[in-house]
């Protein structure tokens, strides 16, 4: 190898640890309770935040939004949240310990699909950026209506979140330290907006005009409402350990990622419910679009506002979510350098923001989301802290001098995927999504997506209970060795 | 793309630090903080179910 390719190696090798799969050491970390809150409350805020508030306040009223909200999402993330203590404990992401679970090529595939399933989002995230910039346009008397132009506002969002991933970790870190708290800032004066703009009475006593008409029950409502919180909460899953690995104590990483995604994402969710709710008293329509909500409640020059709400915090996300996805995907495809995985990652959102289509596939895409990412959370959280006591072989998991322990049956572990499947029948079981039928009323009231994670995870423990079953899937326990 | 063998020498590295007696992991999760969660996540489930009935 040449000196110059040689120096390359070393540089990229140093990147691994913060933009990669290598195990960070306590002595590298450098993320403090600050940091992982700023970065993942990026993460958490972004356009799809005020879609979810017009949905769930099409289902409930006022107060039951903010029950529903927080406490959905709260709930959730204290819980699945809970193994990333892993990440920071031995520097790893998540899905080197879920290895154990799925196998060395289940989790390639896993890791796979949920990117093809997740990253949509953000297509979707740069489709709103494109039509509230069209609508900042329009309030600065530009017309626009070409369909290119749209494509390339949604190509931009895109490629600004590449450059600011493309820079790293640290580059991302400090766009999230000055972005989340104007963030924070510009909700709170979207709400008061909202709440100024309506007598305060019809906000907080507002009924959707489904449950007001008689045509939808007001229970079932209640439980959709939750379990829309949850799946969307669910849906961070994948994430979840990309930062934790970076910081200083596992109380840092754990409360920054609860709070952070928990608590101030739900808060957005909030803030497009009360955005919609007083454009509904103001204009009999339920308008989710910072830039058009401000305009016409506040005065014009406040959608500017909306280039925060919308421009930047879909910027932010993109960035954190192309840092996070990337050290997820780098747990299977090591060799792959960091940026190469950003621009591939984001390669694929681009395609969908040309394709232009993916807006109509909103609500199937957080059903498949959910469907898929809480059984995985169950097994995980079984995994880490039943079955295997929060041990694992890291010399199994990262294959050192071809060590072949999580390979199992072609490198899939069957009982982790008989699982996966059966947590996502229980879901659609309860539930079906596409008809809006509820099959199994009494489960229905604990919620689809919660079934499938409790289900899921008491299977995995049964399964894990039978003798001949745990032979198979605990063949590690002899290499145990941190 | 970086080098296998130097990545996976890396990797080994970094596990064999962790595996030394005198490796300092990590200041680790509490009893506090596992209370803390529990009461979060019972006080969660309570008012999420006094919800339904508002």
């Amino acid at each position: 190898m040449s000196a110059k390719a040689e120096n390359a190696n070393i540089t990229a090798i140093e990147d691994e640890a913060l933009q990669g799969c290598v195990p960070v050491l306590t002595k590298e970390k450098t993320y403090k309770f600050s940091d992982a809150f700023f970065f993942l409350a990026s993460y958490g805020i972004a356009t799809w935040n005020y879609t979810q508030g017009a949905y769930i306040a099409s289902l409930v009223g006022f107060k039951q939004v903010l029950i529903t909200t927080i406490f959905g999402s709260l709930m959730v993330m204290l819980i699945f949240q809970l193994p990333t203590i892993l990440s920071t404990r031995y520097g790893i992401d998540i899905w080197v310990w879920l290895k154990a679970v799925l196998g060395h090529n289940g989790v390639k595939v896993v890791t796979i699909i949920v990117v093809l399933v997740n990253l949509p989002w953000h297509a979707i995230c740069c489709e709103l950026f494109s039509s509230s910039m069209e609508n900042l346009m329009g309030l600065a008397g530009i017309e626009q209506n070409s369909q290119f132009v749209h494509v390339l506002l949604s190509l931009l969002c895109v490629a600004l979140g590449v450059w600011i991933a493309y820079r790293g970790i640290k580059s991302i870190s400090l766009v999230t330290k000055i972005l989340t708290p104007v963030l924070l800032a510009v909700g709170v004066i979207v709400i008061i907006v909202g709440f100024t703009s309506a007598p305060i009475d019809e906000i907080v006593n507002y009924v959707p005009d489904a449950i007001k008409s008689g045509e939808a029950e007001s229970h079932i409502c209640y439980v959709l409402a939750v379990d829309a919180m949850m799946a969307f909460t669910f849906t961070w899953f994948a994430g979840m350990g990309g930062i934790p690995r970076l910081t200083k104590t596992e109380k840092s990483g754990y409360w920054g990622a609860v709070i952070g995604q928990g608590l101030v994402g739900p808060f957005f969710v909030i803030v497009g419910a009360v955005m919609a709710i007083s454009m509904n008293y103001v204009t009999g329509e339920m308008v989710t679009d910072p830039t058009l909500m401000l305009s016409k409640l506040a005065f014009p020059a406040m959608g500017l506002c909306s280039l925060l709400l919308v421009g930047f915090a879909n910027v932010g996300t993109n960035a954190s979510v192309s840092y996070v996805y990337a050290v997820m995907v780098k747990t299977s495809f090591h060799r792959v350098g960091y940026r190469t995985m950003v621009i591939i990652l984001n390669l694929y959102i681009a395609i969908l923001c040309i394709w232009g289509q993916i807006m109509d596939y909103l609500g199937t895409l957080l059903t498949l989301g959910a469907c898929m990412q809480a059984p995985l959370a169950a097994m995980f959280c079984a995994d880490f802290f039943i079955i295997r006591k929060q041990k694992m072989s890291l010399r199994a998991g990262f294959e050192i001098n071809k060590n072949r322990t999580y390979r199992y049956t072609l490198g899939f572990n069957i009982v982790g995927f008989i699982c996966f499947f059966i947590g996502i029948g229980i879901n659609l079981l309860i539930y079906n999504p596409f008809s809006g039928e509820v099959n199994i009323p009494f489960l229905f009231n604990f919620t689809p997506t919660m079934c499938s994670f409790v289900g899921t995870g008491v299977l995995y423990l049964l399964l894990n209970s039978i003798p001949a079953i745990r032979k198979y899937t605990m063949k590690d326990r002899a290499e145990i060795t941190v | 793309m970086v080098d296998k063998q130097a990545l996976e020498n890396e990797i080994l590295s970094k596990i064999e630090e962790m595996e030394k007696p005198d490796y300092e992991f990590p200041e680790r999760f509490s009893k506090k903080n596992y209370i803390i969660v529990l009461i979060c996540v019972l006080a969660s489930m309570g008012i999420l179910i006094g919800g339904a009935f508002l």
